[in-house]
């Protein structure tokens, strides 16, 4: 299409840098009360690795607020479901994967990969139609059904599974860490964080890049005028319902292989920390979200080594913190 | 129009079965220039007329056989008015049907071929356009104006 070398451009509005920032200060901040550079760096690398867990974790629910404004409560299940349907795989081929071969261990982690997030779509497709779908534009039932969904799901884990927790060990080639002097870095934390690095980025290049990615930011900002130019927004808001799901299903395997462990409460577990991420984000914004997880992230370990009595409500503390200064989120994309 | 997108980002939107077409495109800035001239801004930045003219350049980005126009010329500058008269003719000669809604008899007198004139939620008026244009006392009758104030 004809692009315009030559175009003026208004005067934009200015950017919002800020929340970029507060990371970087936050992490800044810290170093001189934690005192030790090593540990410093320990922890800030085990914030990055958790906190793009978390995103990933947290990226479709708050596509899926922004763009149709539904609550769904039963985020959790995507989560857990994802873990269990990985253990499918990883505990069959627990000799693959433990094999001293990156090669081995990636044949049996890539299959399980796909089958978590294979499983999650499935599951979204089928919450969306059956849970969601009678319930649009009503708030206080989408939070009864979704809830109800979640636990549906995790007693259904139960009756599968059994009430146990089930161990998950890391692949041999993601365990141990690289050692930089007297700084020990765990392997499977870089790797967490580059994959959670490389899904921003995808998602961002989907929506910035695509006609796809264009529809859903129209209908994150204004989902009736989309309507009405002709596109079928429930189709568009399916399937972003279901790459949540899937990611969410990405997030499980993630945070079960960094626990190695895996157990059917881990989603409703999480489920407190994803919608702090989302509302502290603003709704409908990756890039908060992005920042959201990576602060709720940094102050759950930075306050976890410092204060460990305020550990349990440091995330809340934080998002009471970021609402008191912008009432809607970090980035507010949506008028909700 | 979505205020966050871009003036190109929100044509293309509009631009329902395909990608946009260069030819229609080029079509389009010829009757408004400004919106080339700031293709990758934010819609939201424009000025009103700005926006107005990306509202109908986005309802006439690819042909259509119906066009529903709401007041197309509130907030546009005349020299705009003329060149929004001047697409939708052109719109009208292609064999588009067009329903407008217009309180400038002036652009409406010059695009119509039937009119219905309303007053209070009723239709006071039905007829043709070219018999509602030639008679002024009609005109003073029905729009409240003469045609030299209308000018």
């Amino acid at each position: 299409m004809t692009e315009f070398a030559a175009s003026e451009r208004l005067p934009e509005p200015k950017r919002d840098i800020l929340p970029l920032l507060l990371p970087v200060i936050l992490a800044l901040l810290v170093l001189p009360l934690i005192g030790s550079t090593s540990s410093w760096i320990t922890l800030t690398v085990a914030s990055l690795a958790m906190g793009m867990m978390i995103f990933i974790m947290a990226s479709g629910l708050t596509l899926v607020f922004g763009l149709m404004d539904v609550l769904n409560f039963g985020h959790g299940a995507f989560i857990s479901v994802g873990a269990y349907m990985a253990t499918l795989v990883l505990l069959p081929l627990a000799a693959t994967g433990q094999a001293d071969s990156l090669w081995l261990n990636l044949a049996a982690l890539v299959p399980a990969i796909l089958l978590a997030m294979a499983a999650s779509a499935a599951l979204g497709l089928v919450v969306e139609r059956v849970l969601i779908l009678p319930v649009y534009g009503l708030h206080l039932k989408q939070i009864l059904m979704t809830m109800g969904g979640l636990i549906v799901t995790e007693q259904a884990l139960y009756a599968l599974w059994g009430p146990q927790i089930i161990p998950l060990p890391l692949p041999t080639s993601l365990r141990g860490s690289f050692i930089f002097g007297d700084v020990a870095i765990s392997k499977y934390r870089v790797a967490a964080a580059l994959l959670g690095l490389v899904i921003f980025i995808a998602i961002q290049l989907i929506l910035n890049r695509t006609k796809l990615g264009l529809l859903i930011r129209a209908g994150v900002e204004n989902r009736e005028m989309v309507e009405a130019l002709g596109y079928r927004i429930r189709r568009l808001f399916l399937g972003v319902f279901m790459a949540g799901s899937a990611l969410a299903g990405l997030g499980g395997i993630m945070w079960a292989l960094y626990r190695e462990q895996v157990h059917a409460s881990m989603g409703s577990d999480l489920t407190v920390l994803v919608f702090i991420v989302v509302i502290i984000g603003g709704l409908g914004s990756i890039g908060g979200c992005f920042i959201g997880a990576l602060l709720v992230a940094m102050v759950a370990n930075y306050g976890g080594f410092l204060l460990p009595k305020l550990a349990l409500v440091s995330n809340i503390l934080l998002m009471v913190a970021i609402l008191m200064w912008r009432p809607r989120g970090l980035y507010a994309v949506t008028s909700r | 129009m979505f205020s966050d997108l871009s003036v190109k980002e929100n044509l293309v939107l509009a631009a329902r079965d395909g990608p946009l077409d260069d030819k229609r495109l080029d079509w389009i800035f010829g009757f408004f220039p400004a919106l080339r001239r700031f293709w990758l801004s934010r819609a939201g930045s424009l000025s009103g007329g700005q926006k107005q003219m990306l509202s109908i350049a986005r309802a006439i980005a690819e042909p259509r056989k119906l066009l529903l126009i709401d007041e197309p010329t509130k907030g546009l500058a005349p020299a705009i008015v003329m060149a929004l008269i001047e697409c939708l003719a052109e719109i009208k000669r292609g064999g588009a049907t067009i329903l407008l809604v217009e309180q400038n008899f002036h652009a409406a007198r010059q695009l119509g071929d039937s009119v219905v004139v309303m007053d209070n939620g009723r239709i006071v008026h039905r007829g043709a356009m070219s018999a509602l244009a030639e008679d002024a006392a009609l005109q003073e009758r029905l729009l409240g104006l003469s045609l030299e104030a209308h000018q």
